[in-house]
C-alpha cells in the first residue's frame, strides 16, 4: 500500500472538488469564471509541483501570492461589496491554490485540509442545490479517506524522521516499509466502509435531533446572499432590475388533477392595486391588507361557488422558500386546504392567499378551482361585493355593495391626461371608430373588455419584449415605455396595461407570480423555478368579473421561460424531480418538521407500544396482563422478586465464575489445550495457583509474561533459602504440566509439604521485617 | 502486566475546534447541510471513541530481542504482534521503547538519557489482521558496548482519524549485549601479524592433513586410495596408509594493556580534542555519531582495536587468544572457533578498567600482540611482539570500509583467499616500496 502516493493525489482531488463545489454554490447562479481560472490553477500545480520534473515554487513566492491574496480579500469586501462569507471563501481557496504550489509537508497538508474544510463550510452557508449536497457527499467520502491515509503518511515520516534523528548516517535511512497482513486491502476498504456509514447514520441522527431555532438567519455574514437569487417579488419597483430568468432554482411544485391541454398556467402570488409615483412601485393598498381573513384549514375552507355541474380541477401546490409568505394560486379559487397549514390568510378582493408559517419550512396545500375560468364562479373577486359567510352554512356565498371600495384599483395620476388621450386614440385607431369615447368616472362599460383585449395586443404587438433595465431618471417609467422606449420587461408591459386601462377610468390591478410552463413528465407535475416570476394585469370587466390579460408579448415569453427540451430532458425532468425532493426532506427542514418528525416517531412508538396485533404491542400487552392472568398478590409479587434477584444473583456468580476460570488457565497457561485437558491438568495444577497466591499477598507477584521458571529461578536469585519451595514446586508443576506425571498421593503429599514449608517461611520473613 | 490508557492529542484538538465552528455556523445560519456536517463530525468523534476502546484489546506483544548489537551500527529489534480478535482489524500500530513509570522517570533512567542509545527505538506496523500475527521492526543505534535493558513495551494507535490516542504498555525485561566499535583492520597489519610464528613452524606435528608426509599406520577402513603406500603394502603384505601434516593456522595472542600509561601528546589529542583526521572518519561515516569525547575513550579504543582484531582474525582464520591487563577478564587462550570469537566478544563488551590488577598472565609470555593506551612502536619487540597503540586506532584500521555483516559473519575465508590476501598485500608493500624508493630519487634529484 504505497500510502504517500494515495495521500498526495486524495489531497489534490479533495482540493479540486471543494473549489469545484465552491465555484458552484457561489451566488447568484455559480461563478464559471472563477471555476476556470482556480480550476485550471489547481490543474497546473500537479504538473508544476508534484508531476515528474515538477519543482515547488519558493517559499517567498507563496508569500507574495498570500499577500496578494489578502490584498485580494479587500477588494472583494470593500470594492465589490461581497458578503463576508463570500470573501473569506475566495481568500481560502486561493491560499489552498498556493500551498499546493509550495514545497509540502505534513504542516502544509493539514493547513491545506483544514482551509478546504472551512471553504465548504462557507459554501455549505450560501448554497442548498441537491447538486452541491452531491458535490458536499463526494467530498465528506474523498475526505474520510484523506483523512485516514494522512494518519498513515504522518506516522511513517514521523518514524522515519524519527530514526533519522538517531542514525549514525541519516542519509542511509530509507522510508519505513509498511507492515501488513494478509488481506489488508479490501479491511482498509471495509473499515473505512463501516467508519464511513457509521458516520453518515449518526449524522442523520445528529441532523434529526439537533434543535433548530424558527428564526431565519439574518445576519451580516449572508447579507445579500438571498436578494439577488429571488425572481417573485411582492413589490414591483420598475426602476429595479426585472425578474431574473436565470435562477434555475424551483419555488414550486403544481400539480393538476385533469390534464388541462394548456402549455402554462399563470399562478398568481400577490395583486398590487396600488402605484406609488414617487418609488415607481406597485403594491398592495393598505386598506386590503385589513380585510386578510384566517381560514382554519382543519378541514377544507371554502372560499367560492362552483355552479351546479361545473367541471373544476383539483390542484396540489408544493411550496418551499416562502420568504414572503404568499402562497400561489390559480384564478379563481373555491375551496383551500392543507395537510401541513393550520391556516391561511384569505382576502376576498384580490383573492390573495398567504400563510405565516416559518419561511423555510415546505408547505403543501390544495385548491379548487373552475375548469374554465368563467368569471360568475368567482363573484368575491368583484370589489364591489363583500364576501360573508352566513349562519349555517358551510361556504362563503353572501354577497352585498360596499361603497368603500368604490375607488379600488381605479383611477390614475401619472400625466393622466395624455395617457387617456394616448390610450383612446390607440383604441379608435385599433377600432377605427374616430368618435370612440369613455367616460372616466364610470365604474363599468360594456365593451370595456373588448377595449382592453384591443390594448392588451396593442402591446403585444407594437412593444418588443426585452429583459434589459433602462433606469429612467425623470419620467415616469411607465409613461417612458409608453411614449419612447417601446420596450420592456414584463412589469413594463402589464404596468403600461394597467395603467392605460386605469386612465380611461377601468379598474385594473398588476398581479405578480410565475408562470408555470415546464411540465415534468417524471412527477407529472409542472415545475417552477424562480426564474419563471412573471407580472400581467386582472381587470374588471363587470358582469364577467376580473379577467386576465397578459400584455406581454407571448412567443417571447414562452421563449424565455422555455426549457430547453432535448435527449437530455428526460435526465434534466429526473433530475428536477430529485432536486426538489431534496429541497423538500433536506433543506426546508426546520424547527418545526423537526418536532413533527419526533412527534410521528413518538406516536409510532406509541401505537406500536399500544397496538395488541403488533409483535411490540403484543409483547407490552402480554406483560401488562401478567399480573392478571396469574393474580399475583402481595406474597407472589414477593416470591417473583426474589427468584429474580437469586436469578440475577446466578448469572453474576456465572459470569464471575467464567472470568476467574479464565483468568486460571491463562496463569496455567492451558489457554492452548482442548477443553478435557485443559480441565484435568486444572484440578491437579491448582497448587501452583495456590502457591502464587500466597506469594502474591506477600509482594512477589508474577508478571504475566513471565513463565514459571524464570519466575523462579528471578525469586532464587534473591533469596535462595527463603524461596526454595518455589523451585519444588514450579518443578512439580513442570513435571505435571508438561511431562505427564500423575500426581499421585506421595507427590500430592510432598507439594502440601512444600507449600507449608513457603508459608512458613515467607511468615517467619515478614515477622522479622 | 499490561496498562491501557486513551488520550486526545492535538490534532484531536484541532478536531473539536473544527466541529465546534461547524456547529457555530450552522446555528447561526440555520443552514442544514452544516447540521449534516457537523453531525458527521460528531459520528467521527463518536466512532474515534468507540474504536479507541477497543483498539488494543486482544492484541498481544512480545519483543523478540537480537543476541547481541555492535556500537554504532544499527541494532535491529523485532516485535511480535498478535491480534486475538475474530473480526476487527487493527491499523496503524506505533511500537516504542519505554523505560521507568511515566516520561520524567524515563528522562533520568532509559538509555537514551545515559547516551547508551541515540532515540527511542520504534517499530511500525499499517495493519494487524484479525487472528494474525505480524513482525514490526525497531531499528535503534546503541553508542556504548555494554549491556543494553529492556524493560517495557508501549504500543499506541490513533486510529481513525487521530482524535484519540490508545495506548498501551506492557512490561517485558530483556538485555541486549553491545559489541565494542568493529572496524575493518589494515590487510598489511594482518598479513603482518600472521607472518609472524615464534616457532617458525608452518605446520603441526600431527597427522590428519594433506600438507607434508608424517608417517605410516596400518589401513582403515574409509581411507582414500590415493593415502594407500602401496610399496609397503607388498612388503608388509597388510594395507598400509601414509599420514600428512595438519598446517598451522597464524597464531595471534593480544594482550590488551588498560593499566594506565603516561600520556603522549598524540593520547592527549586523541582523548581530548578530536583531531582533523579524528573528524574526517566520523564525516565519512566510519566513527559513528554517538562516540563522543570521554574520559575512557582511550580504553575504549583499545578495546575496540582489541575487538576489531579478533573479528578480523577469526574472518582470516587464524587462532587467537587475549589476555586484559588491569581489567576484569579473565585470560582466553588461542583458539579458532565461533563460540569462541564469541566468548572474546563478549568478554570485550564488558571489560572495564581494573587498577588492582596489574599482575603478569601466564599467557602474556607467548603475546604476538600488545594493545595499550599510550603511545607505542609498531615494529616488533625483541621478543617478536606487536605493539599496537590504541591512540593510533585510525592507523590500523580501513577509512573506506564500515563495518559489514561480514565482519561478525559466521563464514571465514579460504586458504586460497588468505593466500590471496597475503598475495596482494606483499605486491602493495612492495609497490609502495617502489613509490617510496621513486619519490627519495626525485627528491635527491
Amino acid at each position: 500500500m504505497n500510502v504517500v502516493f494515495m495521500f498526495r493525489r486524495l489531497v489534490f482531488v479533495q482540493v479540486m472538488i471543494g473549489i469545484v463545489a465552491f465555484c458552484l454554490a457561489e451566488p447568484p447562479h455559480g461563478n464559471p469564471a472563477l471555476l476556470l481560472v482556480a480550476g485550471t490553477l489547481c490543474v497546473l500545480s500537479w504538473y508544476v509541483a508534484e508531476g515528474p520534473g515538477g519543482k515547488p515554487l519558493p517559499q517567498w513566492l507563496i508569500n507574495l501570492g498570500a499577500m496578494a491574496a489578502i490584498a485580494w480579500l479587500g477588494v472583494d469586501l470593500i470594492f465589490r461589496r461581497h458578503p463576508i462569507i463570500v470573501g473569506m471563501c475566495h481568500f481560502t481557496m486561493w491560499l489552498q491554490i498556493l500551498q499546493l504550489y509550495g514545497h509540502k509537508k505534513n504542516r502544509e497538508y493539514g493547513l491545506i485540509l483544514v482551509l478546504s474544510m472551512l471553504q465548504m463550510i462557507g459554501a455549505s452557508i450560501l448554497s442548498v442545490t441537491m447538486l452541491f449536497g452531491i458535490l458536499l457527499f463526494v467530498y465528506s467520502v474523498v475526505g474520510l479517506f484523506t483523512v485516514l491515509l494522512f494518519q498513515f503518511k504522518t506516522t511513517s515520516d514521523d518514524i522515519l524522521a524519527h530514526r533519522r534523528r538517531s542514525a549514525t548516517r541519516p542519509s542511509s535511512v530509507s522510508r519505513p516499509k509498511p507492515v501488513v497482513c494478509r488481506g489488508h486491502r479490501w479491511q482498509f476498504r471495509m473499515v473505512a466502509m463501516f467508519v464511513g456509514s457509521m458516520c453518515a447514520i449518526i449524522a442523520v441522527a445528529c441532523f434529526v435531533l439537533v434543535p433548530r431555532t424558527s428564526r431565519f438567519a439574518d445576519n451580516p455574514l449572508i447579507a445579500g446572499i438571498g436578494a439577488s437569487q429571488i425572481g417573485y417579488t411582492n413589490r414591483v419597483n420598475l426602476n429595479a432590475a426585472p425578474p431574473t430568468i436565470d435562477n434555475r432554482e424551483p419555488v414550486l411544485h403544481l400539480e393538476l388533477s385533469s390534464d388541462q391541454n394548456e402549455s402554462h398556467h399563470l399562478l398568481r402570488g400577490s395583486a398590487l392595486d396600488f402605484y406609488d409615483a414617487a418609488s415607481r412601485s406597485w403594491m398592495r393598498g393598505p386598506e386590503i391588507d385589513r380585510l386578510d381573513r384566517t381560514l382554519s384549514l382543519d378541514e377544507p375552507a371554502n372560499v367560492g361557488q362552483l355552479r351546479r355541474g361545473e367541471a373544476y380541477v383539483d390542484a396540489t401546490v408544493t411550496l418551499r422558500n416562502n420568504h414572503r409568505r404568499t402562497l400561489f394560486s390559480l384564478c379563481p379559487i373555491v375551496q383551500v386546504s392543507s395537510p401541513s397549514l393550520h391556516s391561511v390568510k384569505f382576502n376576498p378582493f384580490d383573492q390573495q392567499l398567504s400563510s405565516d408559517a416559518s419561511p423555510n419550512k415546505v408547505m403543501v396545500y390544495h385548491f379548487r378551482t373552475p375548469a374554465r375560468h368563467t368569471l360568475r364562479i368567482a363573484p368575491a373577486m368583484s370589489p364591489r361585493v363583500v364576501l360573508r359567510q352566513p349562519r349555517g352554512e358551510d361556504g362563503w356565498r353572501l354577497f352585498s355593495r360596499n361603497q368603500k371600495f368604490f375607488t379600488y384599483a381605479r383611477g390614475w395620476d401619472v400625466e393622466r391626461e395624455w395617457l387617456a388621450k394616448h390610450t383612446l386614440n390607440i383604441l379608435r385607431d385599433a377600432l377605427k371608430e374616430p368618435d370612440l369615447t369613455r367616460d372616466p368616472a364610470t365604474v363599468y362599460h360594456a365593451r370595456d373588455y373588448e377595449w382592453a383585449k384591443v390594448l392588451e395586443q396593442y402591446l403585444q404587438t407594437k412593444f418588443t419584449y426585452s429583459l434589459t433595465n433602462f433606469p429612467s431618471h425623470g419620467r415616469d417609467p411607465i409613461i417612458d415605455f409608453l411614449d419612447t422606449r417601446g420596450e420592456g420587461h414584463c412589469e413594463l408591459f402589464a404596468s403600461a396595461l394597467t395603467a392605460m386601462t386605469r386612465s380611461i377610468g377601468m379598474r385594473a390591478r398588476v398581479i405578480a407570480g410565475y408562470r408555470a410552463s415546464e411540465y415534468n413528465a417524471i412527477g407529472d407535475y409542472f415545475l417552477v423555478r424562480e426564474g419563471n416570476a412573471h407580472a400581467w394585469t386582472e381587470i374588471d370587466c363587470g358582469p364577467m368579473g376580473w379577467q386576465t390579460f397578459d400584455a406581454t408579448p407571448p412567443e417571447d415569453v414562452a421563449a424565455a421561460h422555455a426549457a430547453n427540451r432535448s435527449w437530455a430532458s428526460g435526465l434534466s425532468d429526473l433530475y428536477g424531480h430529485l432536486e426538489f425532493l431534496w429541497i423538500d426532506t433536506f433543506v426546508a427542514y426546520d424547527k418545526e418538521t423537526r418536532d413533527e418528525v419526533l412527534s410521528s416517531i413518538g406516536d409510532s412508538i406509541r401505537g406500536a407500544t399500544t397496538d395488541r396485533d403488533s409483535f411490540i404491542g403484543g409483547i407490552v400487552a402480554w406483560f401488562g396482563d401478567l399480573i392478571e392472568r396469574w393474580r399475583m398478590n402481595q406474597f407472589s409479587f414477593s416470591i417473583m422478586a426474589i427468584t429474580f434477584v437469586f436469578i440475577c444473583i446466578g448469572v453474576g456468580s456465572l459470569i464471575r465464575m467464567t472470568i476467574v476460570r479464565r483468568k486460571r488457565m491463562t496463569a496455567l497457561q492451558l489457554t492452548k489445550l482442548s477443553r478435557p485437558q485443559r480441565n484435568r491438568l486444572a484440578r491437579r495444577l491448582t497448587f501452583y495457583l495456590d502457591m502464587l497466591e500466597l506469594l502474591g499477598r506477600y509482594g512477589y507477584d508474577r508478571p504475566q509474561w513471565q513463565s514459571p521458571f524464570s519466575f523462579a529461578t528471578d525469586l532464587s536469585k534473591t533469596d535462595l533459602e527463603k524461596f526454595e519451595p518455589v523451585l519444588g514446586l514450579t518443578e512439580h508443576f513442570y513435571e505435571i504440566r508438561f511431562g505427564h506425571r500423575e500426581s499421585d498421593a506421595a507427590r500430592q503429599q510432598r507439594i502440601r509439604e512444600l507449600l507449608k514449608q513457603l508459608e512458613q517461611t515467607l511468615a517467619g520473613r515478614k515477622d522479622v521485617a | 502486566m499490561r496498562r491501557s490508557r486513551i488520550q486526545i492529542g492535538p490534532s484531536g484538538l484541532l478536531y473539536l475546534v473544527i466541529a465546534t465552528l461547524i456547529l457555530g455556523a450552522a446555528i447561526y445560519t440555520q443552514a442544514n447541510l452544516l447540521f449534516w456536517s457537523f453531525g458527521l463530525m460528531i459520528g467521527g468523534l463518536l466512532l474515534s471513541i468507540f474504536i479507541a476502546l477497543g483498539a488494543l484489546r486482544k492484541v498481544t506483544v512480545t519483543r523478540l530481542p537480537p543476541g547481541h548489537g555492535v556500537a554504532g551500527e544499527p541494532l535491529a529489534l523485532r516485535y511480535q504482534l498478535t491480534n486475538g480478535r475474530r473480526f476487527w482489524p487493527t491499523f496503524n500500530l506505533i511500537i516504542r521503547e519505554t523505560w521507568g513509570k511515566n516520561r520524567r522517570q524515563a528522562r533520568r533512567v532509559s538509555p537514551v538519557a545515559q547516551q547508551q542509545l541515540t532515540g527511542q527505538p520504534t517499530g511500525w506496523i499499517l495493519h494487524l489482521a484479525p487472528g494474525q500475527t505480524a513482525m514490526a521492526e525497531a531499528i535503534c543505534w546503541p553508542t556504548r558496548r555494554g549491556m543494553l535493558a529492556f524493560e517495557c513495551i508501549e504500543v499506541t494507535t490513533s486510529f481513525p482519524f487521530g482524535v484519540l490516542k490508545r495506548k498501551i504498555r506492557v512490561q517485558q525485561q530483556d538485555e541486549v549485549l553491545i559489541y565494542p566499535h568493529l572496524y575493518r583492520m589494515n590487510r598489511r597489519l594482518m598479513f603482518q601479524l600472521s607472518e609472524f610464528d615464534m616457532a617458525g613452524r608452518q605446520h603441526m606435528d600431527r597427522g590428519g592433513g594433506y600438507e607434508e608426509f608424517f608417517g605410516l599406520r596400518p589401513y582403515r577402513s574409509g581411507d582414500r586410495l590415493k593415502m594407500i603406500d602401496w610399496k609397503h603394502t607388498a612388503r608388509f603384505g597388510e594395507m598400509v596408509s601414509r599420514e600428512y601434516t595438519q598446517p598451522t593456522p597464524p597464531r595471534i595472542m593480544i594482550v590488551l594493556d588498560l593499566t594506565p600509561k603516561p600520556a603522549s601528546k598524540l593520547q592527549v589529542d586523541a582523548v581530548t580534542k578530536p583531531t582533523r583526521r579524528w573528524w574526517s572518519l566520523r564525516k565519512s561515516g566510519v566513527m559513528q555519531r554517538g562516540w563522543s569525547p570521554h574520559p575512557t575513550d582511550g580504553v575504549e579504543r583499545a578495546v575496540s582495536l582489541a575487538a576489531s582484531l579478533v573479528c578480523d582474525a577469526y574472518f582470516y582464520g587464524y587462532k587467537i587468544g587475549m589476555v586484559v591487563k588491569g581489567g576484569n577478564c579473565q585470560p582466553v587462550p588461542t583458539h579458532h572457533s565461533l563460540p569462541h570469537r564469541t566468548k572474546m566478544l563478549e568478554s570485550l563488551s564488558t571489560v572495564h578498567r581494573d587498577d588492582t590488577r596489574h599482575e603478569a598472565q601466564a599467557f602474556s609470555k607467548s603475546a604476538t600482540v600488545v594493545i595499550q593506551l599510550g603511545e607505542a612502536a609498531d615494529t616488533p619487540s625483541p621478543n617478536g611482539c606487536v605493539t599496537l597503540s590504541a591512540a593510533q586506532l585510525e592507523r590500523y584500521i580501513r577509512e573506506n570500509e564500515s563495518v559489514s555483516e561480514e565482519l561478525l559473519s559466521t563464514q571465514t575465508v579460504s586458504e586460497s583467499r588468505r593466500a590471496e590476501v597475503h598475495r596482494v598485500s606483499r605486491e602493495a608493500d612492495e609497490q609502495q616500496g617502489i613509490q617510496q624508493a621513486r619519490a627519495k630519487e626525485e627528491t635527491l634529484a
